[in-house]
């Protein structure tokens, strides 16, 4: 009873609704992922050219003997496009190991590169050649935006990789690497979750994977048909978010304010 | 059959990630205070601190990465080893003027170390931070406007219908930015409102509705550990 005399446990106004959408969402994905483990054979997934476009990549530069370069974008493990980002990586460089063919990881984030360098490390112990693996593989950049992406025009102009992969998070930076890359012949697959660099990276990009399919696609390379389930859970969610959509919609039309008030809690 | 260390290498930063992701996800929508224990200021405050502590340790094996790779382009004389070389000598340099007269110098106010030391090296500081620095960082970002023109070019040409489309909406919308054309006729003005805040907002907002669920069901594949990669722990 003193226990409940001097605490105090309550809802924060306006984010009941979004609390309650985001367990939704969340039971929906668990019981996909059960789902998918469960039966796998019931999963089928439509190919994202993006993805399927990383190995052509990776292959194009063990023929031409130049490197791969992988950057998992400007922001930090807090962003969920950059875990993504990082989850790709570990297929980028399994390719990599497996074509022996020397990568380029650059990062921009100190605790990022960190990261970067032990998935890297456990790609290339996973394909069995840890001795092929180097620390010069994996660099930290600089901390200031335009300082990283003049050491990525560097390492563009100086090693010349033939395949560019730009996955994560970015800001105005995207054009001015991207169009280096296709400068130099580079063949270069892209993807993130900003709206506003979309456009830069469809535009100088041979493949861009857009929006959700940056998430989608950290799925779809471990070719795990459990794993895959999490997709199905996307579209769950998706339909559960549309239905929501459309009612919002016509209850609006109808003179109802009662669904933006309802999330409104 | 003991736990071997590869095993706790592996499960501990996937108990870490479920911990602490239910936790700041329950706390954003939980408030809970227990007499004077809050559990939002524990973990602004107190989570931060440690945060603060990786990232100090991760600066330092960062600087060693960036050392360790000029170095051997310096000794093995690698093309362009020379820039190289002014890294390896540039980067000690700025961190001890930085240290001695930055913005945030050991100590600005001359308790400890000589007054005269901060005044002979904030005036390096500032011209180097601001005449250099700032000045190379405003013309990386200048160079865009240059990148625009020739992403544009190859983006707006016209090889089929949906790039035809494309490049319509493109005139149309500098047509209505420009003033000169507003001015010739304000229909463009209007158009362009309408292409910016309907077709374009539309599409935007379905591809941030889409990456928001995809967030959250990858969120839950972390927290639920079916994600591994990230953490370290296999998953290959």
């Amino acid at each position: 009873m003193y226990w409940l005399e001097i605490s105090e446990i309550l809802l924060r106004e306006g984010r009941v609704a979004q609390g309650i959408v985001l367990l939704i969402i969340a039971i929906l994905t668990i019981f996909a992922l059960e789902r998918a483990k469960r039966s796998p054979e019931k999963i089928t997934v439509r190919k994202i050219p993006a993805v399927d476009a990383m190995e052509e990549a990776v292959g194009r530069a063990t023929e031409m003997d130049r490197p791969v370069f992988y950057t998992p974008g400007m922001s930090g493990l807090s962003s969920l496009a950059t875990l993504s980002a990082l989850s790709i990586l570990g297929y980028v460089a399994r390719l990599t190991a497996r074509y022996n063919v020397p990568i380029i990881v650059a990062n921009r984030n100190w605790i990022v590169y960190q990261v970067a360098e032990g998935i890297v490390k456990q790609a290339y112990m996973s394909e069995g050649k840890p001795d092929q693996f180097s620390p010069e593989m994996v660099r930290y950049i600089s901390s200031w935006q335009f300082g990283f992406t003049a050491g990525c025009l560097g390492i563009f102009q100086r090693e010349r990789p033939a395949a560019n992969f730009y996955m994560g998070y970015f800001y105005a930076e995207s054009l001015e690497l991207a169009e280096s890359g296709y400068r130099i012949g580079a063949i270069q697959v892209a993807g993130t979750t900003s709206t506003a660099q979309l456009p830069f990276f469809v535009a100088a990009c041979d493949y861009v994977l857009i929006g959700e399919e940056l998430y989608a696609a950290a799925a779809y390379v471990t070719r795990d048909p459990r794993i895959l389930g999490v997709l199905y859970a996307h579209d769950l969610g998706k339909l559960f978010v549309i239905a929501i959509t459309l009612i919002g919609a016509l209850a609006i039309t109808a003179g109802s304010n009662f669904v933006i008030e309802l999330l409104s809690k | 059959m003991g736990i071997s260390l590869a095993d706790y290498r592996r499960s501990i930063p996937l108990l870490l990630a479920f911990i602490f992701g239910l936790l700041y996800a329950f706390e954003w929508y939980v408030d809970i205070r227990i007499g004077d224990f809050s559990l939002s200021s524990f973990l602004e405050k107190e989570m931060l601190r440690y945060f603060n502590a990786m990232y100090s340790i991760a600066i330092g094996i960062g600087a060693i990465n960036i050392f360790r790779i000029h170095y051997r382009t310096v000794s093995r004389r690698r093309p362009y080893w020379e820039f190289s070389l002014l890294v390896l000598i540039l980067i000690p340099v700025m961190a001890i003027i930085s240290t001695l007269g930055g913005r945030y110098a050991i100590d600005p106010k001359g308790e400890v170390i000589p007054k005269a030391v901060y005044d002979f090296f904030n005036p390096i500081w500032n011209v180097l931070y601001w005449k250099v620095m700032s000045i190379i960082n405003v013309m990386m970002f200048a160079l865009l406007g240059f990148f625009i023109i020739s992403a544009g070019y190859r983006a707006f040409r016209a090889r089929n219908l949906d790039s035809a489309i494309l490049l319509l909406a493109g005139i149309l919308v500098v047509m209505g930015q420009a003033p000169v054309n507003a001015a010739v006729w304000p229909g463009f003005e209007t158009i362009k409102n309408w292409l910016m805040d309907v077709p374009n907002v539309a599409g935007r907002r379905g591809i941030i509705l889409g990456a928001a669920i995809g967030g959250l069901a990858y969120g839950v594949r972390v927290i639920f550990a079916y994600e591994r990669r990230p953490t370290l722990a296999g998953g290959e």
